[in-house]
């Protein structure tokens, strides 16, 4: 691993090709990006544009065809399975529309399980889960499977795992997808007490509204930037009070 | 500490999800243990048993009958020679007929006292040694009588209580251990001890034999014996009847000729059924493996953590299999291939090279089934795991050309099959190993039906009710596997080809061409599996048996009664998905 000094997450000419010859696809295209410490970044774009697929080469869940990817100022592009691993272990929470929950473990277990993976000792895992599950609200949906727990309680679950290691970055990726008004409101209002934490977080989303409550909008379009926009003062966490109802 | 938690909640959890599962991986495990324990087994239980009669009864290295009535001088020349470490005898015998439950049968009766010879100490097995007035009958020739101590037999039509059962090395087991007759051709037969006195007493007039029991300095130098005695004038010319130890273990042996061949034959087509259902199972778990390993992935789990969980779930069921068969087939074993109660059985600790074979066999299983998933939790993206269960969908623009001209069910079955090869071949292996396995057991009741009535009735009916009762339970051990793996591929297909019918059916498929079209997907690769199955059983049969051909008439109900078995079987599941409103199963695959 390279390393380096710098911004939380940083992209050079990143690119992601399918394909070859006529039938090559470029998901996304020759991004530079840079994500300050403690910013909220969503990711917006109509679909097919490659919001997800940049957020899976940010978290080294794929690899980048060419460019850079630099995490905590460690070069991440070029690393191999087993150091991936790691990396997501202690540096990147990921949240997903599909929660990707193990159906066979409980909520605590869900979320105690990177921490155990991660070395943390079983009494470590389980305070540390027990602590994440107070603070999403869910201290007495412990011991309940995935499938007992509603939609927005899932991913609520699923933001708590992201975070048991206490990552330098959580992405998410379209984290109210499949979640009703209600639920996005308590998922937004976790997201803005993150930001408020100072944790980092770039969430991919095609929800204009949800959007508007992060620090920082790129909009892309073809694979490539088509937009980078700060909302307006009283967007924010402010935006997505205001959108409560 | 904390990984293993992880990795032990995660196999934990998933065993109790999937009880069923987990129960047939188990089962199939077993059977594949047990049949290589018998297999092995088969190899040498008749020499260890006999050894181990051997060891417990002082048995004799030489067998020497002699006609003539006083011995005592070759007796004492016997002793006196170098390579000769003892001498038991001579014992007074004679060949005569013992009653029980209104059968008469053929046997031998040797007078003892109560002296404990220095070779061929009968054992005791229940009961006591002989007195005045009592006998003691052979364990192996008791069970075939059906008597027991206390029980009354006749011996020569004078009726006398069973004292005891006992064994012994210096004969062959029953019906070969009629050791008391002369000259001439010998019959089959069973075997008693009497006192001396009574032995007398019983045989009247008969002139009987006597039998002297050598034990060698060397237990292995008995080839040509006889012979050196002779041409040192030890024996005289007349009749003198020399019988090696070597010469009993084989008629031993002998005994069991029908059931090893079917063990080891029959083993091995219930290990090609074990192994269709391992491979059904894991073909339905890939999916289920692919994207737990993409979701462990997610959430940091290296490549090694990854295969050393799952590799840890498949040996701990398997090992748990292992044991279980191992301990099964030695239970086993010795009521298949001991060859009668004449002997001590085989039940004894698994020898190491069974145990080995058997924890090779865990840990191919295990491998097998922990090295795809992980590998392609290594080799492939993570999104797309988790995207889609890895459903490797096959494109064959030819032959859908061709299908198209087919009537809709056909159509839809050659489809299926074509996009899952790999089920075909499993659904083809296993037909093949019942219908080779059904052709074996039809063509042993033809040579039954052929065989002289020597066989079918009288003493060589043991033996040949042994081989049957093998056959029999092989066979009915493989139908059952088989019934379960044509419902589990049945289940399977019908699964993972949900949508694919679904779509079908949206677009003016019955629930009725569906259930064919699954029906299909499954009899056309059982054909040419029962087409190959049925000459490879009637070849194995003719290769350890006789060259005997069922009738046309049962070969062709067996192929139809297969082939109808496996449509009825993949109907139920086919018809179970079918019956799901499509809506429903297209929502819940998007």
């Amino acid at each position: 691993m390279t390393t380096g000094t710098g911004p939380a997450l940083r992209a050079v000419g990143l690119t992601r090709t399918y394909g070859a010859g006529e039938s090559l696809v470029r998901a996304v295209d020759h991004v530079d990006l840079e994500v300050p410490a403690g910013q909220t970044l969503a990711v917006t774009g109509p679909s097919g544009c490659g919001k997800s697929t940049l957020l899976q080469l940010l978290g080294g869940l794929d690899r980048p065809t060419g460019g850079e990817v630099w995490l905590g100022g460690d070069r991440i592009d070029h690393l191999g399975e087993r150091a991936l691993a790691r990396l997501r272990r202690r540096s990147v929470g990921f949240v997903f529309q599909a929660y990707h929950l193990m159906h066979e473990l409980s909520a605590a277990q869900n979320i105690e399980l990177p921490a155990l993976l991660a070395g943390a000792s079983p009494r470590t895992a389980r305070d540390r889960a027990a602590g994440l599950l107070d603070r999403v609200g869910l201290a007495d949906r412990a011991r309940h499977l995935p499938s007992e727990l509603s939609g927005g309680q899932r991913q609520r679950v699923a933001i708590a795992r992201a975070l048991v290691n206490d990552p330098l970055v959580v992405l998410a990726d379209e984290p109210t997808g499949n979640l009703d008004t209600a639920a996005t409101h308590d998922i937004l209002r976790l997201f803005g007490e993150l930001r408020a934490a100072g944790q980092t977080l770039v969430m991919v989303t095609h929800d204009e509204r949800v959007a508007a409550t992060a620090d920082r909008i790129l909009s892309l379009r073809d694979g490539t930037v088509a937009d980078d926009t700060r909302p307006a003062a009283g967007a924010g966490l402010g935006a997505m009070l205001a959108w409560k109802d | 500490m904390g990984q293993l938690l992880a990795a032990w909640r995660l196999i934990r959890r998933d065993l109790r999800r999937h009880p069923g599962e987990t129960l047939l991986f188990l089962l199939a495990v077993t059977v594949a243990a047990t049949a290589l324990t018998l297999g092995v087994a088969t190899d040498d239980a008749v020499t260890t048993a006999y050894a181990k009669t051997r060891a417990a009864t002082a048995g004799p290295d030489i067998l020497m009958t002699t006609t003539d009535p006083d011995p005592a001088d070759y007796v004492e020349r016997l002793r006196r020679i170098p390579e000769v470490r003892a001498v038991g005898g001579p014992f007074f015998a004679y060949d005569t007929t013992v009653g029980a439950h209104g059968r008469s049968v053929h046997a031998g009766a040797e007078g003892r006292d109560g002296t404990r010879p220095a070779v061929d100490r009968p054992l005791v097995t229940s009961g006591g040694w002989v007195r005045p007035g009592g006998v003691v009958v052979e364990r192996g020739f008791a069970r075939e009588l059906e008597v027991r101590v206390g029980d009354r037999v006749t011996v020569g039509g004078r009726e006398m209580p069973v004292v005891g059962t006992a064994i012994s090395a210096a004969t062959g087991v029953y019906p070969w251990s009629d050791r008391a007759q002369g000259p001439g051709p010998s019959d089959w037969g069973g075997m008693v001890w009497l006192t001396d006195e009574d032995a007398r007493a019983l045989a009247g007039d008969d002139p009987g034999v006597r039998l002297i029991q050598v034990k060698l300095a060397d237990p292995d130098a008995t080839d040509g014996f006889g012979d050196r005695l002779r041409e040192r004038g030890v024996v005289p010319d007349g009749w003198f009847n020399v019988l090696r130890w070597q010469n009993i273990l084989r008629t031993d042996t002998a005994m069991i000729q029908g059931t090893r061949p079917t063990l080891v034959v029959g083993g091995t087509l219930l290990a090609v059924a074990a192994i269709v259902t391992l491979t059904a199972l894991a073909v339905g778990r890939t999916a289920r493996d692919n994207r737990r390993a993409a979701l462990l992935k997610v959430v940091g789990a290296g490549p090694g953590t990854i295969t050393a969980g799952l590799l840890a779930q498949y040996l701990l069921l398997t090992v748990l299999a292992t044991a279980l068969g191992l301990t099964a087939g030695t239970l086993a074993a010795p009521h298949f291939v001991d060859p009668s109660d004449g002997l001590l059985n085989t039940a004894s600790a698994p020898a190491p090279g069974t145990v080995l074979s058997a924890l090779a066999l865990a840990a191919a299983v295990a491998g097998t089934g922990a090295i795809g998933p992980a590998l392609r939790a290594t080799r492939f993206s993570t999104v797309h795991a988790l995207a889609d269960p890895a459903h490797l969908l096959t494109h064959h623009p030819r032959l859908n050309a061709v299908t198209a001209y087919l009537p809709t069910s056909l159509l839809l079955g050659v489809r299926l099959l074509a996009r899952r090869p790999g089920r075909a071949v499993l659904a083809g292996a296993g037909a093949a190993a019942t219908a080779a396995m059904i052709t074996a057991l039809l063509a042993w009741y033809t040579a039954l039906a052929a065989a002289p009535d020597a066989l079918r009735f009288g003493p060589l009916e043991v033996r040949t009710d042994r081989t049957g009762q093998t056959l029999l339970a092989v066979t009915l051990t493989l139908v059952a596997l088989s019934t379960l793996n044509t419902v589990l591929l049945g289940w399977s297909t019908a699964v993972q080809a949900r949508r694919a019918l679904t779509i079908s059916r949206t677009l003016g498929a019955t629930p009725g061409q569906v259930v064919t079209a699954l029906c299909v997907a499954q009899l056309l690769p059982a054909v040419p599996g029962v087409a190959v199955g049925m000459p490879a059983g009637l070849g194995l049969y003719w290769l350890f048996g006789e060259t005997y051909t069922p009738p046309a008439s049962w070969l062709l109900a067996a192929a139809a009664g297969i082939l109808a078995a496996v449509a009825a079987l993949t109907a139920l599941p086919a018809w179970v998905h079918s019956r799901s409103p499509a809506a429903g199963v297209l929502h819940s695959e998007s």
